[in-house]
């Protein structure tokens, strides 16, 4: 590489800005004579160079070792070359006067065309009449360009402390309307002209870089980002790319830059990823406290939650209050709303992609929070110097203290704990195979009272094999072991039991990417998840309890798939992602199989059981995924993007309340309970302004669900091994606008969010069979996320979120039994809603010091949460005694103002 | 450090501030047509009665009670087809038969299925599903027991009483049968009350009407119940004249029993994130004419019942509820005129024995 660029610098400067560019049919004619006999090629080349006007450029590891001879007399230069090099390996062309370039002739023998030619003239006068450029990284040997004038540059953007990849960095090259984003090694691969060109690339929470490039053939090119000072312009939720808002192919695609979780204002002070995520538009949940996210009108339970690549069942902690991504230990987190790229399936509505960063490889590093309720702290550093580093993480929960001051006796005599572990282990084998070992433990224990309690965990290992065959060509292997185990107790009375459910897979994926030129890259792989399940156990928890014991036979389920994608440039404004997924699932034995007449589930119907033997396919389903995304660009700053996806689900968590619990089974598709399925599209139009400071987009989707289940009313989900008599099938349907706009950078910044969505439900025998709201239906749902930032160090940051109240089944009517008990009347599934729910948050955050000599840092973020105190309604239920009437009462989870200080440190 | 500390006390201070549960004003739904409502029950004895009420649907928010209907035509029939009429009784408020055991064309027995019939003077006709007579198992003994018991009152502040805690021992399978039966009680009470003018009141009183007492047998281990609560019930003045409790147990069948646990699931809702959807309770009874929905419940049962009488010195001489405390009243109190409680009467139960 380095004789490479001697090589071209020695021709630029040889050649300087004075001569011009002959095609080699056009050079002057010039004669030579020699009498060499038994010489090196080099020793030739300088007898020559001193006895006529020419200068031979070759690469010395390019020429053979032998002697050679150069016998002739006043014959044409390229006469004598050609007798010269004929019997080697070798070829020439002349540029200039007085150049020539010796070569391989399978690049000599390429046909030179008019742009080869006037690219070379580009490039070379481009150099030519600058002065030395200290900045200046060339790439590439003149000799080796191509016909089409055109290189390919291959590039490594990389964080320069660590050196770890930098995902998702833009990459543009200015005056030209090119750019890329580097991928989740964080290479990149551009098409440029042979010349000089400036390239800018810009990460958030990193400086932004500005590299000059000297291009004269292919080549490969490093580039180090620097951490920006702490609190420079920081996006607080979205795209983490500039100009990604346009750029990027994959419409629904949402970022959520990590270094800014910790400035929102947050529930009890502890920062959390899927909280700051719904602040983006189509992302709701059905209120505080509530497990888990809705996107774009889907279940919970219908989003796929990974940390890197491994299904996370429950991303809960303290049944909802936080989520169990430890955010100083997160790399990239993107949620795929709806338009899921074709690696990623088994969910209908959204692809939440976590992945978590490598330890430090050169120093040891020490970071932590302390926060009213929870405190965290994670250690990293080199195992072997820039070869293996380690990064663990810890957070734990000490809430106690806060439930014993709640009027509520039964709150008092609560208790709530949870705790997760990460461990990770990176270790670069070589410069092309990297291999990761992770490891996640997370657990909680809640008790209510002496009335009931939840205790659950998941325990992950993970193993990634990542292996660069070439530039153009790498892979990533994965192999996945995870067990989510969760208890319900009841404590009291004659019913006091224990509910065990449990579920666990092991999962391997094989995910290879091929580059094969410039703006195209092809994904393609194997994945396969084989899930058991134990879908209910229940046993009496003391000698009192009169509760029989039982237990479901466990579930197996073999869930496989095939993928291919192609990300395709065909101009620079037009960008295809389009893609293809096989699935197919297996449902296995050993299992009892009841029988039921005309084959519909009704106790009634039972007229028998099958027994199927261990591995026996009881049930097979197969799924046809096409994925389509597109991006038109109609200039840097405004484009538009459409989407589809075809998804199918194999998997689904049963819970008939407004919420899963923590114990809320995870239902196989068996040969009753078919997989669910949607189509979805979506359709953008994306604009920034003034230099991406701006940023716009008005999405529109919609999804229609053509297989899902609701449960009747009264429905029996719990240890029941006929769960399908519960069941009622049917569809649904959800659309919706999605408006956002953003202010990156400025004293005053944020983002706006709206959202205009229904979704709704259609099932034969709910609501006479005609179409009713969902669970989580919000109309109108509006974030607001304002930052004042008035100097580096100190932000002060306002949140304020609006939405409809949700649907709810309210009485309408009612009468007494003779006794006098009051027995309602509902309406129709989901008739009513609940009031609107509205809250503001405020933060302070009292910055890092970003003196560089300071050692260890610290900083403080202040959280006002509700500010004004609003009793949102989580849920409204309705009360009737013997002697009144009729009462709608709201529960409010947080009905008061929740302030919080939490405190960051960090050695660096 | 004290700053943290400081910022930390605020937090469970705003805690101590907040009620997590209060009540609002919902914009409901009206029924546009008035639903029908009948319930009955048919209950094994000497003689055996059967009762039925026929009522419009009330409004949730009481504005509107439920209507009785009458001039009906209501029959009581036998899987075998034999059947009786059930008279309209005190204005169409209900309609009651008393069947004599000794009656020879319709006779009431255990294992038997009945339902009921009802025609309305507009035509409209409905029918119930046929429901089993289970025999009831016995009821052996109730008794209870006198301890004090942390409650929180309707401000949220934690207070101690006593209360009398209620319990039952009894067998799960009636005579004869080899399975377990399903069970509901009611607990009554029936106390004396003395005005100033030193007349003497017997007051009847469901207790814990809003507790729906009902025990799924086969769906638990137990082959009988031993000191099994039933109710709380606060000591006060009620104890302080002397009163009788009465325990009733009624056998259930499968689809009664259904019934009623829903009718307990909704009575029992608290509004927590975990709770389940809601829903109505799906009659066994439909019309024959229409498309109707109709609500309500008609079963049939067998009973045994329990009674014991609380001496005012077995529970501490609870103080009198009259005379009243000298403050400034406008009307008539029950200590003026105990008749004034509702449920009361100057006539002495049959069972009252001191």
């Amino acid at each position: 590489m380095n004789k490479h660029i001697l090589l071209g610098l020695l021709i630029l400067y040889w050649i300087g800005g004075t001569v011009h560019l002959y095609a080699q049919n056009q050079a002057a004619p010039l004669r030579i004579s020699a009498q060499l006999v038994d010489q090196t090629l080099p020793d030739i080349f300088q007898y020559l160079e001193k006895q006529y006007p020419l200068h031979f450029y070759y690469r010395a590891d390019e020429l053979p070792k032998g002697k050679f001879s150069l016998q002739v007399q006043d014959v044409p230069l390229e006469s004598a070359l050609q007798q010269l090099l004929n019997e080697s390996k070798l070829g020439f062309f002349r540029y200039r006067n007085y150049g020539v370039v010796i070569a391989p002739l399978e690049l000599v023998n390429e046909g030179f065309n008019a742009d080869y030619y006037q690219a070379l003239e580009t490039g070379l006068n481009a150099n030519a009449v600058s002065t030395p450029v200290p900045n200046l990284l060339q790439i590439g040997d003149v000799r080796q360009l191509k016909a089409s004038g055109k290189a390919k540059v291959s590039g490594l953007i990389q964080q320069q402390k660590d050196k770890t990849p930098v995902i998702g960095a833009t990459i543009r090259v200015q005056k030209l309307e090119k750019g890329s984003v580097s991928d989740e090694n964080g290479r990149f691969e551009l098409e440029l002209p042979v010349g000089k060109h400036q390239l800018l690339v810009q990460y958030v929470g990193n400086a932004e870089l500005t590299q000059d490039i000297q291009v004269f053939s292919d080549g490969n090119i490093t580039l180090s980002m620097e951490n920006a000072a702490v609190n420079l312009d920081e996006v607080v939720v979205g795209a983490r790319a500039v100009d990604a808002n346009v750029e990027n192919v994959q419409i629904g695609a949402t970022q959520l830059d990590v270094r800014s979780i910790n400035k929102l204002p947050a529930f009890m002070g502890e920062a959390d990823v899927i909280k700051s995520l719904l602040l983006a538009p189509g992302v709701s949940s059905i209120g505080e406290g509530a497990t888990g996210f809705n996107v774009r009108g889907g279940e919970v339970d219908q989003n796929l939650v990974l940390q890197d690549g491994g299904i996370i069942f429950n991303s809960s902690h303290a049944l909802g209050f936080f989520s169990s991504f430890n955010s100083d230990l997160i790399s990239r987190v993107t949620l795929y709303k709806s338009i899921i790229p074709a690696q990623f399936g088994g969910r209908l509505a959204s692809v939440l992609d976590v992945e978590m960063r490598d330890g430090d490889f050169e120093k040891f590093r020490i970071k932590g929070g302390v926060g009213p309720v929870s405190s965290r702290i994670s250690v990293e550093g080199p195992v072997i110097p820039k070869k293996a580093s380690f990064i663990a993480g810890f957070r734990s929960s000490y809430s106690d203290w806060i439930l014993q001051t709640v009027r509520d006796l039964d709150v008092r005599n609560s208790s709530a704990f949870f705790y997760d572990a990460n461990l990770r282990y990176t270790h670069k084998l070589s410069d092309k195979n990297t291999l990761i070992l992770a490891g996640y433990a997370a657990k909680d224990k809640f008790a209510y009272g002496d009335n009931f309690g939840f205790d659950y965990q998941t325990t992950t290992g993970q193993a990634t094999f990542k292996q660069i065959f070439s530039q153009k060509f790498y892979s990533k292997f994965a192999a996945t072991l995870s067990q989510y185990k969760s208890t319900q107790y009841d404590y009291s009375g004659l019913d006091a039991s224990q509910l065990d459910n449990n579920i666990e897979f092991i999962s391997l994926k094989e995910h290879l990417s091929l580059q094969p030129r410039a703006g195209l890259q092809l994904d393609a792989g194997l994945s396969t998840i084989l899930y058991r399940s134990l879908p209910g156990a229940r046993r009496p928890l003391d000698e009192v309890s009169q509760v029989f014991a039982k237990s479901l036979e466990k579930e197996r389920g073999l869930e496989s798939a095939a993928f291919v994608n192609a990300e395709w440039s065909v101009s620079s404004a037009l960008q295809i992602s389009g893609g293809l997924r096989l699935g197919f699932y297996q449902f296995l034995g050993p299992k009892t199989v009841f029988e039921y007449q005309n084959e519909i589930p009704s106790l009634l119907n039972l007229i028998d059981t099958t027994v199927y033997g261990k591995g026996k396919t009881i049930a097979t389903y197969s799924s046809l995924e096409p994925r389509l995304s597109a991006r038109y660009r109609f200039s840097p700053a405004v484009s538009i993007k459409l989407g589809y996806s075809r998804t199918a689900q194999f998997i689904n968590q049963i819970f008939n309340s407004d919420s899963p619990t923590p114990t809320s089974q995870f239902q196989l598709s068996t040969a009753y309970i078919a997989p669910t399925r949607s189509h979805n599209v979506a359709l953008g139009y994306f604009q920034n302004f003034k230099d991406n400071l701006w940023e716009s987009s008005i999405e529109i989707y919609g999804r229609a669900i053509d297989a899902l289940f609701d449960y009747q009313d009264f429905a029996n989900l719990v240890v029941n091994e006929k769960l399908e008599t519960e069941l009622l099938k049917g569809k649904g349907r959800a659309y919706g606008m999605e408006l956002s706009l953003r202010k990156n950078r400025g004293l005053v910044h944020g983002m706006l969010s709206y959202t205009l969505s229904r979704t709704e439900r259609q099932i034969e025998g709910i609501s006479q069979g005609k179409w009713y709201p969902s669970n989580f239906d919000k109309p109108h749902d509006l974030s607001v996320v304002l930052n004042y930032q008035y100097n580096q160090r100190h932000t002060l940051t306002l949140n304020f979120t609006y939405g409809t109240g949700r649907p709810t089944t309210a009485p309408q009517g009612g009468y007494r039994t003779q006794l006098g008990v009051p027995v309602p009347i509902y309406s129709e599934r989901n008739a009513l809603r609940i009031p609107d729910y509205h809250r503001m948050d405020l933060a302070y955050t009292i910055g890092k010091d970003h003196r560089k000599n300071n050692k260890f840092k610290t900083s403080w973020t202040i959280s006002l949460y509700n500010v004004y105190a609003r009793k949102n309604a989580f849920s409204v239920y309705f009360t009737q005694t013997p002697f009144t009437a009729g009462q709608a009462n709201r529960l409010a989870i947080l009905g008061s103002i929740f302030p919080s200080v939490t405190f960051n440190f960090e050695t660096l | 450090m004290k700053k943290l500390r400081y910022i930390s006390i605020l937090c469970g201070l705003s805690l101590l501030l907040t009620t997590c549960l209060d009540e609002i004003e919902l914009k409901n739904q009206r029924f546009e047509t008035k639903a029908l409502i009948i319930q009955g029950r048919l209950v094994l004895g000497a003689p055996s009665v059967v009762e039925i009420t026929i009522q419009r649907v009330g409004e949730f928010d009481g504005t509107e009670t439920a209507i009785h209907i009458g001039s009906a035509k209501v029959t009581l029939e036998r899987a075998d087809g034999m059947s009786i009429d059930v008279p309209e009784v005190n204005f169409g408020k209900i309609y009651r038969a008393s069947i004599p055991s000794n009656q020879g064309t319709f006779k009431v027995q255990t294992g038997q299925n009945y339902r009921i019939k009802v025609s309305l003077l507009d035509g409209r006709q409905y029918e119930s599903d046929f429901e089993p007579l289970e025999a009831v198992p016995e009821l052996e003994k109730t008794n209870y027991f006198l301890e004090d018991l942390t409650f929180q009152d309707r401000k949220g502040f934690l207070n101690t009483a006593p209360f009398l805690r209620f319990w039952v021992n009894s067998k799960l399978k009636a005579n004869g049968n080899s399975d377990k039966t399903r069970l509901r009680w009611e607990v009554n009470a029936v106390y004396r009350l003395t005005d100033k003018t030193r007349k003497v009141c017997y007051n009847y009183e469901p207790l814990r009407v809003e507790k729906v007492l009902v025990y799924d047998a086969p769906a638990f281990q137990a082959d009988r119940l031993d000191t099994f609560k039933l109710v709380d019930v606060r000591l006060d003045s009620r104890f302080a004249e002397g009163i009788y409790i009465t325990v009733l147990q009624e056998s259930m069948s499968q689809t009664a029993f259904r019934y009623w646990g829903q009718v307990k699931a909704l009575a029992e809702r608290s509004g927590s994130m975990f709770e389940e959807t809601a829903g109505t309770i799906v009659s066994n009874l439909r019309s024959k004419n229409s498309k109707e929905e109709v609500y309500g419940y008609f079963y049939a049962t067998a009973q045994d019942t329990l009674r014991i009488y609380i001496r005012p010195e077995q529970v501490g001489m609870p103080t009198k509820y009259c005379p009243l405390p000298p403050t400034p009243r406008i009307g008539e109190t029950v200590c003026d005129n105990c008749l004034l409680t509702t449920g009361s009467t100057l006539t002495k139960p049959n069972f009252w024995i001191e």
